[in-house]
């Protein structure tokens, strides 16, 4: 079933294409939000007013558009402006910048998953995903947002654009750009 | 007179392009000096659009370029090194020869395009996180479905109730009350069938003899009105008769209009989706 087809069951009111929608984006929608804030408590928070905005307002929902470039954006602005009001400077693969004990680090630290691999494989892969997400984290957010967009959920420059409401030259720019960012603060494991 | 509706220029245009009004056309069928002049244009539009296409010389795009400068352009920039474009079509496949050729001769840009390579698998190969657990359900608590059910509102505030225990507390504590009181009234009143059966005639009597003592206050106040015998002595079967279909008709007007004020609106046109 594809996402038109479950947002007009929900706009006939039916629960199980809301949970449909919610299902099928929580973890996109909280994984930008988490990369963009850095704080586990805030990105739920986030995600959540995110979800609740959009089904809201489901009945406002243009169908040309896609479900989730809509529910995207909405969670970009929602991250965005949190940014702007508070400066969340901390990584939290570190932990919440307000976590102080061994207890509240542990439980606010980016988890990046176990894919099956051997120890060595899964160590590695815990340290690469580290030094990224350390990396990502350094970036301006409107690179980190667009980086995310275009890489972690496969969008097209031309969606990022429309949802970013960026020219689509500045959304190449940044792409570009942070790429580089990212290219120049890994180059240490490459070597 | 017949010469002011003949067909100006903007008609022929018109009538070249299959646009020309009806009324136009049958005075084309009838006005002989007109269809002349549309068939001459006709005929030439047609020797126009006959004429070959020549082609210029072989070198002729060579010699275009060679002006506006962008054979140097194009020899330069496949001297230049990758750019943030170049290093995105390369990823996507779509690497123009030129580029391709530089890409093969140049190592400064053949570890950027390793490293691009790279670090766009480790972007995409990046993990998504999960929110904790029953965030759907704290997502829909706050959500208004259109269209609710009795059933659904019931669903969902019963959700909402189970999760705090505070309120779970307070709904048992009202629940064990209430079921007490019941309890307690029924036991108590099996035990004092005479009591109750005695307080309910009791009751009973005087509301009997209360009422009936307001009905007889009311009609010796009713009959020591000025105004009472000559309206008794004027009331015949037939005025009676009257004044009954008088109220039956006025009721029946009433609930008419009333009807139309109520009356919802027609459905009209389905509004567009914003």
């Amino acid at each position: 079933m594809t996402d038109q087809e479950i947002v007009a069951l929900a706009r006939e009111g039916r629960e199980a294409a809301y949970r449909e929608l919610i299902r099928r984006y929580e973890r996109p929608v909280f994984s930008l939000i988490l990369r963009m804030v850095r704080d586990r408590q805030l990105a739920e928070d986030l995600a959540q007013e995110t979800f609740i905005k959009a089904l809201n307002a489901i009945a406002s929902y243009r169908p040309e558009f896609k479900f989730s470039s809509w529910i995207f954006k909405i969670a970009n602005n929602a991250a965005i402006d949190q940014l702007r009001r508070r400066e969340v400077d901390t990584l939290s693969i570190d932990g919440a910048p307000n976590a102080t004990s061994a207890d509240d680090i542990e439980a606010t630290a980016l988890q990046v998953g176990d894919k099956g691999e051997t120890p060595l494989a899964e160590l590695e892969a815990r340290e690469l995903g580290t030094h990224i997400e350390r990396a990502i984290s350094r970036l301006r957010p409107e690179y980190r947002s667009c980086i995310m967009l275009r890489h972690v959920e496969g969008l097209a420059y031309e969606e990022i654009a429309q949802l970013l409401d960026l020219p689509l030259g500045t959304v190449k720019t940044y792409i570009h750009r942070a790429r580089h960012e990212l290219r120049d603060m890994l180059a240490h494991l490459r070597d | 007179m017949a010469e002011a509706f003949h067909l100006g220029p903007e008609e022929l245009d018109l009538y070249l392009d299959g646009r020309l009004p009806g009324n136009r056309t049958s005075h084309l069928e009838t006005c002989e000096q007109c269809r002349t002049a549309a068939e001459e244009t006709l005929e030439v539009v047609a020797q126009l659009r006959a004429l070959p296409r020549l082609a210029p010389g072989g070198r002729f795009a060579d010699l275009v370029m060679a002006r506006v400068g962008m054979a140097g352009a194009v020899a330069r920039r496949a001297e230049e090194h990758f750019t943030g474009e170049d290093l995105d079509l390369w990823v996507l496949g779509t690497l123009p020869a030129p580029r391709e050729a530089h890409l093969r001769e140049c190592p400064e840009c053949q570890a950027l395009a390793d490293a691009e390579r790279v670090l766009v698998m480790r972007l995409e190969a990046l993990p998504l996180f999960d929110p904790r657990p029953g965030f759907a359900e704290r997502v829909l608590d706050e959500v208004d479905l259109p269209g609710l059910s009795l059933v659904g509102s019931w669903q969902r505030w019963r959700r909402g109730v189970s999760r705090n225990p505070l309120t779970v507390g307070m709904a048992a504590g009202i629940g064990g009350l209430l079921g007490g009181s019941i309890a307690a009234s029924v036991a108590w009143a099996a035990g004092n069938q005479d009591t109750i059966s005695g307080a309910g005639t009791w009751v009973l009597t005087h509301a009997q003899a209360l009422f009936w003592q307001g009905v007889g206050t009311a009609t010796m106040l009713l009959e020591q009105q000025p105004w009472y015998q000559s309206a008794r002595d004027g009331l015949t079967p037939g005025r009676i008769a009257a004044v009954g279909a008088l109220a039956v008709a006025l009721y029946g007007a009433g609930v008419l209009a009333l009807r139309r004020l109520l009356a919802l609106p027609a459905p009209g046109p389905a509004r567009a989706l914003s």
